[in-house]
């Protein structure tokens, strides 16, 4: 129960974090219902599971909080701006609380009465709302963070450092017991510590890395706030908030970065009035975005406010003797516009209590130098501002691959790497073209580089012993490497390197493998342009898409032709195509009804080997995957990819085949994904343990999942129904909906979350229950066993 | 006056840095070769989680490292956040300074001058005080030259 109850605690953390930016656009748009509804389900989960755990203050303003947003919801209320900051309120009102439960401390009698009465009686929202940002200053000193302490970073180093010693010792250790044989005593426990050792390598690396996330958060809140107060309208924007960055980078740059968002909403953006006069939205926009490029992590602050005066910045700085009429005679206006980040520069007129509060740029820029980095602004009169942090990567956590030439290890990014090949394979064709060579993959030819080459060293003699990995560069740009093995994959921890070896233009970072040897982690994008296979400007640019998050797609569909086992000619649409994989013929298993093969230790179903005998040592499979299911296809040898221009000329005689196409004069049958997996991917699920299916809410994945989970079902979230074997609707937040899906076979149970009026309700479905634990596990065992009794029979 | 030193030989002759410039000494063992870097880095070692750039001296100052045989003892600085380990001939002793460090007339030569902070008096007799991060900017300059 203490379990479920922290987990009650993170998940209400966790969504009030998410919905700070809704309310904020719901209140920009108070028509936006979707807003709403998620802000609604915030409270409506914490109401539901508080009554699970009896924690009756928190429900009745959280009930009471779900009543107003209900009648807002219906219509029957106007959100206006007190509606908005008493709601505000109450969700800090919550977080307090959810917060004293954590800390096991009473929560002051009465603190949240004003609030449930001003939410009650809605015409008396004005006089309270005086009261809400009072109870909300609190919390705005101590956001709602998961539990954390703070550690000084020199400790954390002498921990990082002290288990890598340890690593070390171990390995000494392993070295010496593996001389000394088998000994059933030692080795048992020696695994033990190795596994724990791992553990505590894992998390201590992770212990330092944290999502810009955290640091983007606050910022809406603070917007808010503060345009506010100025009487002004400001849209945030955030773009990049997976990219991680070192805890103590984040920690400096905090304040900075709060500054020049003040910064920009005090001075950067206008008035509604003056915005309308200039032409523009009367909303202003501010952008945030962080970038990973290369060794150094760049932020953007954009404002498209009335940019910085080059005039005013100027005279002040001559009245302050930062510079001489000389000087300013020769600057240009982006030099003019640096001169905000020298001491003693304030362009405002009148030292609002909002920015001007004696941190100026100069401390910010102070800030981001200590730490190795830079700070630099342009602006344009009348169009915004735009300030970039650039921060040094010091450390980051990649999946890398690592491969070995010439007796050397380096790692590779894995997110370049599309498939890998074996030299020995026929369908390669390595051709020399010159000194250049080529390869064929996927039925492309592809230009290979030696990895050996490249570094200098000595290439292995024959081109069969190579390894090829198919790489393909953020815009598309592919190229092969080739090398003499790969040694192994899994995180990697880069770290910076000396900047007389970056100069080489071939490493990216330095990382340290588990025997505590260095390895180089190689530039691919660098290397690709400097050997010619990448177009810089392509290359570039792709990497900004890629940053942004942006993808772009093809708009033709491709498929996958090739030859089957029984010889005919047959293609496959490429989205199914996860991966091509050569395995040993002795890793299928034909015995049975569902024949299947181990691929990279895993048991897949195998299809397309029906009438056909396998021969030779080695088999090619396409792997296949929709999105849940998986299977392998087996395939005597891959042609090429071509595009779908035509729709295929559809089939009756096979369920398998969607159509035929034709390719090069021949007609080739299009596999039918969907009937492929429904004949073979569902076949092992048999085995499986019953699977139910839940609504797919915070509360159905942070409070249902894990009690179903370690009671032994299997958990699908609300597309998947086809596959579960029990349905779990929750009343009222989805049971229209899910009442339409129960003609499906799949039995439904119905729960209400703890709710006042509507508990009356007949138990027209399979089974209809008050959310209560015992209850529920009791249902549930019942129902799915009945299931298996069924499906037994039949 | 009268602070620590640690002495040690570059191509034979006695240098010195400020001890407390110098995070620790260590024995080189395993260093990762750094292929296409400038001859003067020998590769990667590692100092527990550390990852240091090994940094043969005798190559900077212009000797040729055959000469000079090395006990692979190799000092740890640290320069604008990297570490590096300088490889010398041998690293002999911790040492005080004795005197201020002082220039002599005529210079150090140039493949001395630009990381060269002077001569100073220690127990074991005089030796050329360095400056670590002019050390490393002085290794890259050569290669840009080069």
């Amino acid at each position: 129960m203490d379990d479920l109850l922290t987990d009650f605690i993170a998940e209400t953390r966790e969504m009030m974090e998410a919905i700070e930016g809704e309310i904020i656009a719901w209140e920009a748009s108070p028509s936006d219902s979707s807003r709403l509804d998620a802000i609604f389900r915030f409270v409506h989960t914490v109401k539901g599971n508080c009554g699970f755990f009896d924690l009756p203050r928190l429900e009745r303003l959280s009930h009471a909080a779900e009543d107003v947003l209900s009648e807002v919801r219906a219509g029957r209320r106007e959100p206006d701006a007190r509606l908005v900051s008493t709601i505000l309120a109450s969700i800090d009102c919550i977080g307090e609380m959810v917060n004293a439960i954590e800390a096991e401390v009473p929560f002051p009698r009465g603190r949240e009465l004003p609030l449930i009465s001003a939410l009650e009686r809605g015409e008396d929202v004005e006089t309270e709302a005086e009261e809400a940002p009072k109870s909300s200053k609190p919390s705005e000193t101590q956001p709602a963070a998961p539990r954390s302490i703070r550690l000084p970073v020199n400790l954390l180093d002498r921990v990082m450092s002290g288990v890598s010693d340890m690593v070390l010792a171990r390995n000494d250790l392993a070295n010496r017991l593996q001389g000394a044989g088998t000994q059933p005593t030692i080795d048992g426990p020696f695994e033990r510590l190795t596994s724990i050792l791992n553990d505590v390598r894992d998390a201590i690396t992770r212990m330092r890395m944290q999502p810009v996330e955290q640091l983007f958060a606050p910022i809406p809140r603070i917007v808010r706030d503060l345009s506010q107060e100025l009487g002004k309208q400001v849209l945030v924007e955030i773009e990049g908030s997976d990219v991680e960055l070192d805890r103590e980078v984040i920690e400096i740059i905090r304040d900075p970065l709060t500054h020049i968002v003040r910064n920009a909403v005090d001075h950067g953006i206008e008035s509604p009035s003056q915005r309308i006069e200039a032409g523009k939205h009367e909303a202003g926009l501010l952008h945030l975005t962080a970038r990973q490029t290369g060794n150094r992590i760049s932020l953007v602050i954009s404002d498209d406010g009335r940019g910085l005066d080059d005039e005013k910045i100027a005279y002040k700085a001559l009245a302050n003797g930062l510079i001489t009429e000389e000087q300013r005679a020769k600057m240009d206006s982006h030099a003019i516009h640096q001169l905000i980040f020298e001491p003693g520069l304030s362009t405002a007129s009148t030292v609002s209590n909002i920015s001007g509060r004696g941190v100026g740029m100069d401390v910010v820029r102070d800030k981001l130098e200590r730490v190795g980095g830079w700070i630099d602004v342009s602006s344009k009169a009348g169009e915004g501002t735009a300030i970039h942090l650039h921060i040094p990567l010091t450390m980051s956590i990649i999946a890398g691959l690592i491969v070995q030439v010439a007796g050397q290890r380096f790692a590779l990014p894995q997110s370049y790497v599309e498939e890998v090949a074996y030299g020995a394979d026929a369908d390669l064709e390595p051709t020399e073209i010159g000194d250049a060579c080529l390869v064929t993959m996927r039925g492309q030819r592809v230009p290979c580089l030696f990895l050996a080459d490249i570094l200098g060293l000595e290439r292995s003699a024959k081109i069969e012993d190579h390894t090829f990995l198919l790489l393909r560069l953020a815009k598309g740009d592919q190229f092969v490497l080739a090398f003499d093995s790969v040694h192994n994959i899994g995180d990697i921890v880069i770290k910076p390197l000396a900047p007389s070896i970056l100069k080489t233009d071939l490493y990216s970072g330095t990382a340290l493998l588990d025997d505590g040897e260095p390895i180089l982690l190689l530039d691919l994008p660098l290397i690709a342009i400097n050997c010619g296979v990448a177009d810089p400007k392509r290359t570039r640019a792709a990497t900004m898409l890629e940053d942004s998050g942006e993808t772009t797609q093809d708009e033709h569909q491709t498929a996958m032709h090739f030859v089957a086992l029984d010889g005919s000619q047959q293609a496959v649409r490429l989205e199914l195509v996860k991966r091509i994989e050569t395995i040993s013929t002795r890793e299928i298993d034909l015995a049975g009804t569902s024949p299947h093969a181990i691929v990279d230790g895993e048991i897949l179903p195998l299809a397309g080997c029906d009438d056909a005998p396998i021969s030779g040592a080695k088999i090619r499979l396409l792997r296949l995957n929709d999105g849940s299911r998986e299977l392998v296809y087996a395939v005597s040898e891959v042609l090429d990819t071509v595009p779908l221009t035509e729709a295929p000329l559809p089939s009756k005689d096979n369920a398998f085949v969607e159509g035929h196409l034709l390719i090069d004069g021949q007609a080739v049958a299009l596999l039918n994904g969907a009937a492929l997996f429904e004949a073979f991917g569902s076949d092992n699920e048999k085995l499986q343990p019953t699977v139910c299916n839940l609504p797919d809410s915070e509360w159905g994945r942070s409070i249902l999942a894990p009690l179903l989970a370690s009671n032994g079902y299997a958990i699908t979230y609300g597309q998947g129904q086809g596959q579960a074997d029990i349905l779990i609707a929750i009343e009222e937040e989805d049971g229209e909906q899910a009442s339409k899906q129960s003609g499906d076979a799949a039995p439904m149970i119905h729960l209400h979350v703890p709710q006042s009026e509507e508990d009356g309700d007949a138990p027209k479905h399979d089974a209809s229950l008050r959310f209560e634990r015992s209850a529920l596990l009791a249902v549930l065992d019942n129902v799915s066993n009945r299931q298996r009794a069924a499906g037994g029979k039949s | 006056m009268s602070e620590p030193l640690i002495i040690f030989k570059i191509a034979g002759r006695s240098c010195a840095l400020m001890a407390s410039d110098v995070q620790t000494v260590i024995e080189l063992s395993a260093i990762t070769p750094v292929p296409r870097a400038p001859e003067y880095i020998v590769g990667l070692a590692a100092l527990r989680s550390q990852t240091l750039t090994v940094i043969d001296t005798r190559l900077v100052v212009g000797q040729a490292p055959s000469n000079f045989p090395t006990d692979h003892r190799a000092a740890v600085v640290q320069v604008s956040g990297h570490s590096y380990a300088f490889r010398v001939d041998q690293v002999c002793d911790v040492g005080t300074m004795l005197s201020d460090a002082d220039t002599i007339p005529g210079g150090f030569g140039t493949n001395w001058q630009a990381f060269a902070k002077g001569m100073v008096e220690t127990e074991m007799g005089p030796a050329l005080l360095l400056n670590a991060a002019n050390f490393i900017a002085s290794c890259d300059q050569s290669v840009a030259a080069a």
